[in-house]
């Protein structure tokens, strides 16, 4: 089994990758999916767009991840026996650090699975977040086993050649792949990427 | 960018009824109108940032559009199922904005409320406004 965790600051397009993703794993790979979304407010709108594509998602609430561990806990300690799945997918609210709840995920996972960590950079963004959000951004690539640099549609090759720079400064020799999530071709290499990623 | 931006986050969802159906695709370029003004309106005050406006509206039908407004210059995404019409549409929000405090963010949420409910001669209700800033 598969766990792949999908972090990055808000609006760097998770949502647009991970339910393209599902989609991809489910029509090709045949694939069972269980999807968990983190997302802040009482009303969850990824969720929402998720069930419409046909998904079946579980909400965890308040913020950060890390806030919420008691029931990401009892979700995964589900697996295997009331949830049968292949591939666990977990969105992660743009504020959430996986340094803080990726032991907890490791820990509670079913034995032999693999666990990554995907962290979406927005180039469009990156050079604004980067200095006033640059401990959170820091802290996420670090984390990363793969980082998706998201929105190349939206630059030129100057900006995604700075961004990726940055990114190889916070973590040398990380992996990275560069995509625009609104081509669906684009997140197909990535759920093909994250298998070797690490 | 002086200071720790500080994170407020809302969820808000409005009932909006009109008294004729409006084929969704219409719903859709009004929101996302929506969406442009309020990325605008949240970027412009000096020392903000837009963490994410997102929304989805949905119908008693199938149809349903799902927003997103970053605050950069690409303007809201909007993607769904847009075929037919709607009578009555419930718009779920999303506003996580830093460097707005919640009385001026409730203000321009209820101005941008009131000029959406204008644009789809639409009454609308404001079913929930929750402040519900992460810890």
């Amino acid at each position: 089994m598969q766990l792949y965790l999908f972090c990055g600051f808000f609006g760097s397009g998770k949502t647009t990758t991970v339910t393209e993703m599902a989609k991809y794993l489910v029509e090709t790979k045949n694939e069972k999916i269980m999807m968990i979304v983190n997302d802040i407010g009482d009303v969850g709108i990824d969720a929402q767009l998720m069930r419409r594509l046909q998904t079946d998602v579980y909400e965890l609430f308040g913020g950060c991840i890390c806030g919420q561990l008691g029931n990401l806990v009892n979700l995964l300690l589900g697996i295997g026996e009331k949830y049968i799945v292949d591939t666990v997918i977990i969105e992660a609210s743009g504020i959430a650090e996986p340094a803080r709840f990726i032991d907890t995920i490791e820990k509670f996972v079913p034995d032999g699975t693999d666990v990554k960590v995907i962290t979406l950079a927005d180039a469009d963004r990156w050079e604004e977040l980067y200095q006033v959000m640059d401990g959170l951004i820091t802290s996420q690539v670090n984390s990363a086993d793969l980082v998706v640099i998201n929105k190349a549609d939206a630059v030129d090759e100057n900006v995604l050649a700075k961004v990726a720079a940055d990114i190889e400064d916070i973590k040398p020799g990380v992996k990275t792949i560069t995509i625009s999530a609104f081509n669906p071709g684009e997140v197909h290499q990535v759920a093909e990427v994250i298998r070797d990623a690490r | 960018m002086p200071g720790k931006l500080e994170l407020l986050a809302y969820a808000v969802t409005l009932e909006l009824k009109r008294a004729t159906p409006l084929p969704v695709e219409n719903w859709q370029k009004t929101v996302k109108n929506f969406f442009d003004q309020a990325g605008r309106k949240f970027q412009k005050k000096e020392g903000a940032l837009i963490g994410h406006l997102k929304g989805f509206l949905s119908f008693n039908g199938e149809g349903y559009v799902y927003f997103s407004n970053v605050g950069t210059k690409q303007g809201t995404d909007s993607r769904g199922e847009t075929a037919g019409d709607g009578l009555e549409g419930k718009l779920d929000l999303n506003v996580l904005v830093y460097g707005w405090q919640k009385d001026e963010a409730d203000i321009e949420i209820g101005k941008l409320s009131e000029q959406l409910a204008h644009e789809l001669e639409a009454t609308c209700v404001i079913k929930e406004l929750k402040n519900n800033n992460p810890k």
